[in-house]
């Protein structure tokens, strides 16, 4: 199978498995949903990384990524204004 | 199916998941409107229940005609001592009313004439309950007492008939309660039209049987008069107490002679075990002195108030039975509350005393009439404990129950504590001037800028990039002398590539670069040679150039790649000779001196242009 349809299969089962706990835990909680998606996506583009060549869809992947990683900076930015403001 | 309609479906339905939670965020369901159970408090969903159709006709009246069928079944059965199909008519009786309690929830009618018919029936369940209990206490001690009589035992027939008058007493107090719950459920049920006969019945069945118990109670006192019971012992044990009455805190002095009889004579029996019974249980124990007498002291503490059996035994010798009457006192609860610490700790201290301090007496703290912490007083009467507020005003009281104790309960005066927990920031974050706006924002600037760097480096960073910091070591180390092994750690030499040098030709340390060229061309040819520099000079470069996996490019592509940089056409004319060697066949000696001198060129150049 190839990598391109594993790695989408990995994250539909990482993003089912995060909401059956989510349901089960009685929370549903963008944040955290947002945060575990992002960790998932990290592993799975590092694995599914090749050694000489950087298709097309990898690196759309990149960008989602990376725009994943700032607006997880913009929650830590959200988070540390709430601590300051209690 | 072809590969896009898999890739479609799998996208489909992961968006589908994210879509259905996403309608749910604001409000999640995680329970149908017919589910009649909250199994967490977030399932109490107000905002779906007003949502419910209000029809108080059609959904609660059925019930509580239902509920008021329950009661007089249950009094019927325990009365004809039909103690299984009493039991079975409460437990469906308790889950009716769990029905209408749910249903009260539902339908928003607490502090209404339901929430009274509901409370009062809870009430009903509970005195029919103990009803039930004490029914089957009472069989128990007739049966005892039938026992004790042809064992012509007159003193724990006595003991018996005393737990039994106290149990008769409970069921009078049970019927008088039950008669005040009945009626408030008769008025209601009147007011909202329904049928309360059942409810009258019940009343009236229970009514009988307290009149059939204190009936039994008669018969058996006239029946214990006429019995003879022939008293023929050769030990005696008398038992007397200093006091056949007192209240809380009372030591009641217990003493008594053990002796035996010899015709006409007595003597007392020393080093015999004497123990003396509250209620047909042991409380005190001793053993007789050299004349035969004992002596015990019983505290009034954990007693019920009412008259107790006391008596003494040793083997199979029993002392007549006395009666102690234990008398009811007031307490009093006090309490203070320090002010809170940080977290929101305050400290709870108080006493309960009734003529003299309680010991061992369980206390509730109560905060906010909600909330309830469990602590008991110290041998002094003094109790303390730590309760946990959140921020803001709270009422804190102290309550004592006195169940069973001969005490009446009591509760403290209402305490009011104001927490007020300190903003606490954690170290890590004192270096955000957390009073100054512009500061503030500062900090969320640059929180922001930095994960926008981590991201720019995510995107840019070069996997081989720590290779070429290697080469710029090995300069450094040998100034003058280019790397020499510079191949990228995670490329194997030749692992994609026919003709690289063999694996018995690695590099020994601070070898030039012309040196191992000179090295493989004579080891392994001019076309391995040849390759060995190209990768050299491609890492370089491409390195200078920030170009990722550079492997993947053709010489040529790479060539054409390299613009804007002083060493580009020297790189140029190197991969154009390389080309010719490597992919042409050409090994001629004036190519070796060509390529040669372009190695020498190239090096020069990517060293003066190396940062």
């Amino acid at each position: 199978m190839k990598k391109k349809v594993l790695s989408a299969i990995a994250l539909f089962i990482w993003l089912v498995i995060i909401s059956v706990f989510s349901l089960l835990a009685y929370r549903i909680d963008l944040e955290i949903f947002f945060v575990l998606w992002l960790i998932g996506i990290l592993v799975i583009v590092e694995l599914m990384d090749t050694r000489f060549s950087l298709p097309r869809y990898h690196r759309y992947i990149k960008y989602l990524v990376a725009a994943g990683i700032i607006l997880f900076g913009c929650i830590v930015a959200q988070k540390v204004l709430e601590i300051l403001a209690q | 199916m072809r590969a896009d309609a898999k890739y479609a479906l799998i996208a489909a339905l992961a968006l589908g998941v994210l879509l259905a939670l996403g309608l749910f965020l604001s409000s999640p369901l995680l329970y149908t409107l017919e589910k009649d159970t909250f199994p967490s408090q977030f399932h109490d969903n107000t905002a779906v229940l007003k949502m419910q159709t209000l029809n108080s006709t059609t959904d609660v009246l059925p019930l509580m005609q239902d509920l008021l069928g329950y009661t007089g079944p249950v009094v019927v059965s325990i009365r004809v001592n039909n103690i299984e199909q009493a039991r079975h008519d409460l437990e469906l009786f308790a889950k009716s009313r769990g029905s209408l309690n749910n249903l009260i929830v539902k339908l928003d009618m607490s502090a209404s004439e339901m929430e009274e018919f509901s409370k009062s029936k809870a009430m009903q369940h509970q005195l029919l309950t103990e009803l039930l209990n004490s029914s089957v206490s009472l069989d128990a001690l007739e049966n005892l007492e039938i026992r004790y009589r042809d064992q012509n035992n007159p003193d724990m027939l006595l003991s018996v008939q005393y737990e039994g008058d106290a149990l008769r007493k409970k069921v009078q107090e049970l019927y008088n309660q039950y008669q005040v719950e009945t009626g408030k459920v008769t008025a209601i049920s009147t007011q909202f039209g329904l049928d309360a006969t059942d409810e009258e019945t019940g009343l009236v069945e229970f009514e009988q049987y307290v009149k059939e118990i204190d009936r039994n109670r008669n018969q058996q006192d006239e029946l214990n008069r006429i019995i003879d019971f022939p008293i023929r012992r050769s030990a005696r044990l008398s038992f007397l107490m200093s006091s056949d009455n007192g209240v809380y805190g009372d030591r009641i002095e217990c003493f008594g002679y053990y002796f035996s009889l010899y015709g006409y004579r007595a003597g007392g029996v020393p080093g015999k075990e004497v123990t003396v019974f509250l209620d047909s249980a042991p409380v005190s124990s001793t053993i007789t002195d050299e004349l035969g007498s004992y002596n015990v002291i019983i505290p009034i503490e954990r007693i019920p108030a009412g008259p107790h059996s006391l008596y003494a035994q040793s083997g199979t010798t029993l002392s007549d039975i006395q009666t102690l009457t234990v008398q009811s006192v007031g307490s009093t609860t006090t309490l203070s509350v320090t002010r809170s610490d940080n977290k929101g700790d305050v400290t709870c201290t108080g006493s309960v005393t009734a003529n003299r301090p309680v010991r061992s007496a369980p206390v509730q703290l109560v905060w906010d009439t909600t909330h309830i912490v469990e602590t008991s007083t110290d041998a002094q009467g003094k109790f303390k404990a730590t309760l946990r507020l959140p921020g803001g005003k709270h009422t804190v009281v102290a309550r004592f129950f006195g169940e069973g104790f001969p005490i009446t309960p009591s509760e403290s005066m209402p305490q009011v504590v104001d927490v007020s927990i300190p903003r606490i920031i954690p170290a890590y974050m004192q270096i955000i001037p957390a009073d100054n706006t512009f500061g503030i924002l500062l900090a969320v600037a640059m929180i922001i800028l930095l994960f926008i760097g981590i991201a720019w480096y995510y995107l840019h960073r070069l996997p081989g990039r720590g290779t070429f910091d290697l080469l710029k070591r090995a300069e450094a180390s040998s100034p003058g002398t280019p790397a020499t092994d510079l191949l990228p750690p995670d490329v194997e030499p030749g692992a994609d590539e026919p003709g690289q040098p063999s694996a018995g030709t690695s590099p020994p340390p601070d070898e030039s670069l012309l040196a191992r060229y000179a090295r493989i061309l004579k080891a392994e040819g001019m076309s391995v040679a040849a390759w060995v520099v190209y990768r050299q000079f491609a890492g370089r470069v491409a390195n200078e150039l920030f170009i990722p996996k550079h492997t993947a490019l053709t010489p040529r592509e790479l060539s054409h790649s390299c613009i804007q940089r002083p060493f580009c056409r020297t790189f140029s004319s190197f991969v154009s000779t390389y080309e010719r060697i490597r992919y042409g066949g050409q090994r001629s000696v004036a190519m070796q001196e060509e390529f040669e001198t372009r190695i020498q060129s190239t090096q020069s150049e990517l060293e003066g242009g190396s940062p």
